[in-house]
Parts: C-alpha cells; structure tokens; sequence
C-alpha cells in the first residue's frame, strides 16, 4: 500500500506544473503523441516537418500529419469508438463491425452522422464477410485497419433499412437481444447525446405510448408510476417503435444477427395483461417527446417524429447535443480530462467546428488536439 | 519471455524503484537554452495521463520494432490501464508495464544480437559473446545513451545515465548466472527506460 501510493504521489507531482513557453519540438512531440498514442521518434522523416509547422503557428496543420498516421485510426479511433459498440462501454473487446464502421468514416473523412443513418458497413476484403458472426472482425483485428478495410453496401443485404451503428451486429447483441429493445433507446441517448436517461425524466409528458408491459400501480402505489416510471417511460416508449420490426436472433440457420421483420415483433406487445389499456405498437412510427424543459438543451433540429430507425438515427445525428457528445468524448481521450461545467465557450466552439467542418471525425480529433487547453 | 520472467523476478523491485527515480526527473535532458520561437499563452495548462493499454503495446512496437504474439501478450494487457487517466496509476498496472516492456525488451535485444553490430540501433557497441566484465564504460554509457533517444527521445540528463548505469552495475554485482549476466544487465536498463515515466505519459 505504502509503495502504491508512493508511487500515485510521485506521479501526479511530476505532471501539476503548469505550461510555460514549450520548445517547438516538444509541442510538435506532444501533438504527435496525444493523437497517434506513439512517439515521433527522433530519425522519423515527418519530425522537422511538424516542428517547422509549429515554429510558424500551424499547429493544426502539424495535427494533420500525426492523423495521416495509421496509428490515429488503429489505436486512437479504435479507443475512442469501442466504448460505442458495447453494453459495458469498454474500450478493451474484440474489433467487431460497429468499431470498423467508425474507423472506416473517420478514415475516409466522411460526415460522420452516417454512423447512425448509414446503410454501409466496412471489412477486408480478403476475408469473408458475413453480418450473422464475428469471425470477420476476429481475422482481421491484429492488421493495419486503417489500410484494409474497405466500405461495404449494403449493410446487411437481409435488411430493407439499416441505420449505421445502429443496426449493427454489434449493437443488436448489446441492446436487441430478447427485452424489449427499450435498452437500445436508452444507449442511444446515453452514447450518443451523452445524456443518460436519468436526466431525461419529464413528469409533463403525456403517457397515452407508454406501453401495457408497464404496471400503472406498481406495488399497489400509483404514485410510484406517475413519480417516476413514467417519468422514464413516457418518453422512451414513445420512441421504441423505430426499432419495432427488429431483433437481435441468435438461434437462426446463418448465425447470430439483427433481423428485421415485415411486422411488429411480438416482444413489443408482450405481458399485455398488466395493462391491458395500455399502448399497443402496430407499425415502426416513433415520436420524440423528449422536448420540453431540461430537454430543450439537447438542442432538436428537423423532424421530431418519423418511421423507422433512419429517421430515428436522422434526429439523433442532427442534433445538437450529437455534435456536443462526440466533442466530449474527444477532449476526454485526447486531453484526458473532461470539460468543466464553466467550459461551455469551449465545448459550444468545438461543437461549432465540427458541424461546419462537415462532421468531419479527424478533423475534431486535430481541432482538439491543438486546443490551447488540451495541448 | 522465459528469460525476461527469471530476470523480472529476480530484479523487478530494483527496476520499479528506478522507474519512481526516473519519475522525478521526467521532462528534464534538453541542453537547449535559446528561447522558444513558439509559446503558449500563460494560462494554458498542460493535461497529461499514461498510455492506455493500446497505445502502450502500439509505443512498443514502433518504437523497438517488434511484435510478440497476442498470446504472450493477453494475460498482461488485461492489467494495465484502459484509459489515459494519470489518476487510474496502480502498483499493480506499473507491475503489469515493466512486465510488458520486459517482454518486447527481451524480444528486441534477441533481434539486435542476430544483427551486425553496425545495424544495430542500440547495442553497436556490445561484444554479447564476451562476459560482462569485458562490457566497458563506454559500451555501458552509449547503450544507456540509445535507449533513452529510442524511448525518450532524447539525450539522458547526468542523473539518468548515473541512475541506469548503477542499475547495471547493481544486476551485475546481484547476477547468480555468470553466462547470462550481460543479458540480464541489457533487459534490466531497457526495461527500466520503458517503464519510465517519459516513456508511459502521454
């Protein structure tokens, strides 16, 4: 114990000084450091060039050779986006599709709301591909990413709508598996506008889409319901019904995988005797009652309500709070700290980049990079 | 592997000691005094943390040039940190980077000895087919010189080359295997340079 925290204290001393004038080289070091994980090495051909960059003030500039490197998207990308593809929100698992699709828009610097509307997925071509396993993603994990992997449409040829991440192999296994797909809402909001369902709660919603699965007088206390369920449930049964034709099976004949159906599946309208009066799902439309109050500041844009998981996906992605969320994942990884709560200037400035920049991935990454409170 | 885990053993505490001295002088060894042509306004506060997991086993192979297999690997990844946070430092994840440094070190000077000495990056001027009472000062200095611009990038400060040379020495003196204590001494100081600080900070 005592070694430990000998150990704690000499290491956080060494890092509390504050920045002082930094010699080019070790700015343009840092730089390369914090995006690619990896030194720039001393005999490394890009190190005067990067250095000269950072002598003239082009520091976003110098950013952009470190995110030329294979090791942003194979390390740094790959960090950032696996917390995305799973329950337990950890970056150390397997590479799968949800991660390579990450990987693949932030290489080939497309707008990366297409992560939750896309049809597309990214794999080797030199490796057999298939949307119902993993072994795919398990062959090709050790590679270099950045250079084999390839863009893949459709998504799933099984599928008449896919919406990037969203209908991946790797969500559907997360959130779609047997429940009532509720959880997919719910990691939506909570990986995506970085807002966790919790501080979503609006007693004002009106109930009538809360669904008959849920007892209106739980333990015989109907304030229970009314204080706090349907706090919760007002909303997000309300928006379930984007992923109404959809499940994740793993008993069927080609492996385990998101299928979707021509109808509603039969998990939506299950236990249908706790509230027999309670809402009865009948197609994939979904409105977003999310609005009001505290939800304000999420920042809506365009239509606030739709059919499918695309258009569920659309309104996420154009979202204010979309922009802002993928901003504090990024200066939590780059920067290893989170923006303070007296930040906003900066985090409004960074949100506002990205969404002109055309939501452009790496471009973030070397926005953030160089941000004179992360580098 | 095998002979990095008898070495980590037998020498682990003494490198994990040098690593918390190496600890005090990180950020030092510029000669440079001319004034910066660049800097950064006063309230600019620089954030730091450790390699992750990823990022410490992708330092590893860039920076040596080599690669171990996930096998070998696996066991040590799970215990070191999975997020860049300064705060998130254990014994236990330290434990786990000598470990994985110990690993590629091993891995590295294996490859240096196959090569001819003018190809080689940090040992040119190592006979590893003499004893190591035939390893001179001077062959000790310019290894401990090159594995601090193959970490660190750059030059050791005086501190840090006395502290990784005494860390040979004290192998030397300690080595029960006469045949194998050049080996053990190399292991020893690269392990230590990786483990460093300046190496695991990012």
């Amino acid at each position: 114990m005592k070694l430990t925290s000998i150990v704690i204290a000499l290491f956080l001393s060494a890092f509390s000084a504050g920045a002082s004038a930094r010699e080019p080289e070790e700015v343009a070091g840092r730089l390369f450091l914090k995006l690619t994980g990896t030194p720039l090495s001393l005999g490394d051909s890009r190190r005067q060039g990067m250095i000269d960059l950072v002598k003239a003030g082009k520091l976003e500039e110098a950013a952009r050779i470190a995110t030329a490197d294979p090791a942003f998207f194979n390390l740094t990308i790959r960090h950032w986006g696996a917390p995305l593809t799973n329950r337990a929100e950890s970056p150390a698992i397997g590479l799968n599709d949800a991660t390579a699709m990450i990987i693949g828009l932030a290489r080939d610097q497309k707008d990366f709301r297409e992560i939750l509307t896309g049809n597309f997925t990214y794999g080797s071509p030199e490796v057999a591909l298939s949307p119902y396993n993993d072994q795919h993603y398990a062959q090709i994990s050790d590679l270099n990413l950045a250079k084999v992997l390839t863009r893949v449409e459709p998504q799933n040829a099984d599928l008449d709508e896919a919406a990037g991440i969203l209908t991946s192999r790797a969500w559907g296994e997360a959130h779609l598996q047997a429940g009532t797909n509720r959880r997919a809402i719910e990691f939506t909001f909570r990986q995506f506008l970085c807002n966790p369902l919790q501080n979503m709660r609006d007693g004002t919603i009106p109930d009538t889409r809360v669904h008959r699965d849920v007892d209106r007088s739980p333990g015989g206390n109907s304030q229970t319901y009314l204080t706090t369920c349907r706090t919760c449930h007002a909303g997000m049964d309300a928006l379930v019904g984007a992923y109404a034709y959809y499940r994740f099976d793993n008993t069927g004949p080609f492996g385990a995988g998101v299928l979707q159906a021509s109808k509603v599946q039969r998990k939506y309208n299950q236990n249908g005797d706790v509230y027999p009066e309670g809402y009865v799902t009948t197609d994939d439309s979904w409105i977003n009652l999310f609005t009001e109050n505290q939800n304000k500041q999420l920042q809506w844009r365009g239509p606030l309500s739709g059919k499918g998981i695309k258009e569920f996906g659309r309104m996420i992605a154009d979202s204010g709070a979309f922009s802002k969320c993928m901003v504090k994942r990024t200066y939590s990884q780059i920067c290893h700290r989170d923006l303070e709560t007296t930040e906003s200037a900066v985090l409004d400035g960074l949100a506002n980049r990205f969404e002109q920049s055309g939501y452009k991935l790496r471009e973030l990454f070397e926005q953030v990079a160089v941000h004179p409170t992360c580098l | 592997m095998k002979n990095f885990a008898l070495v980590y053993r037998r020498f682990s505490r003494l490198v994990l000691m040098l690593s918390l001295l190496l600890l005090q002088s990180c950020g030092g060894g510029s000669e440079k005094s001319e004034p910066a042509a660049v800097s950064l306004a006063e309230g600019a506060s620089a954030t730091v943390g450790v390699k992750n997991f990823r990022q410490l086993e992708g330092s590893l192979r860039a920076v040596l040039g080599v690669s171990l297999a996930t096998e070998e690997t696996r066991g040590i990844l799970k215990r070191l940190p999975i997020d860049g946070k300064a705060d998130k430092v254990s014994s236990s994840s330290l434990l786990a980077t000598v470990q994985l440094v110990g690993a590629y070190c091993e891995q590295f000077i294996a490859v240096e000895l196959r090569q001819k000495s003018n190809a080689r990056r940090v040992h040119a001027k190592v006979d590893f087919f003499s004893p190591a009472s035939k390893f001179s000062p001077a062959a000790r200095e310019s290894v401990v010189e090159n594995y601090a611009r193959v970490f660190w990038q750059r030059m050791p400060t005086e501190a840090e080359k006395s502290e990784l040379l005494t860390l040979m020495a004290d192998i030397e003196s300690q080595s029960e295997q006469p045949k194998k204590k050049l080996w053990e001494m190399l292991i020893g100081v690269c392990t230590a340079a990786g483990s460093s600080v300046e190496f695991i900070r990012i």
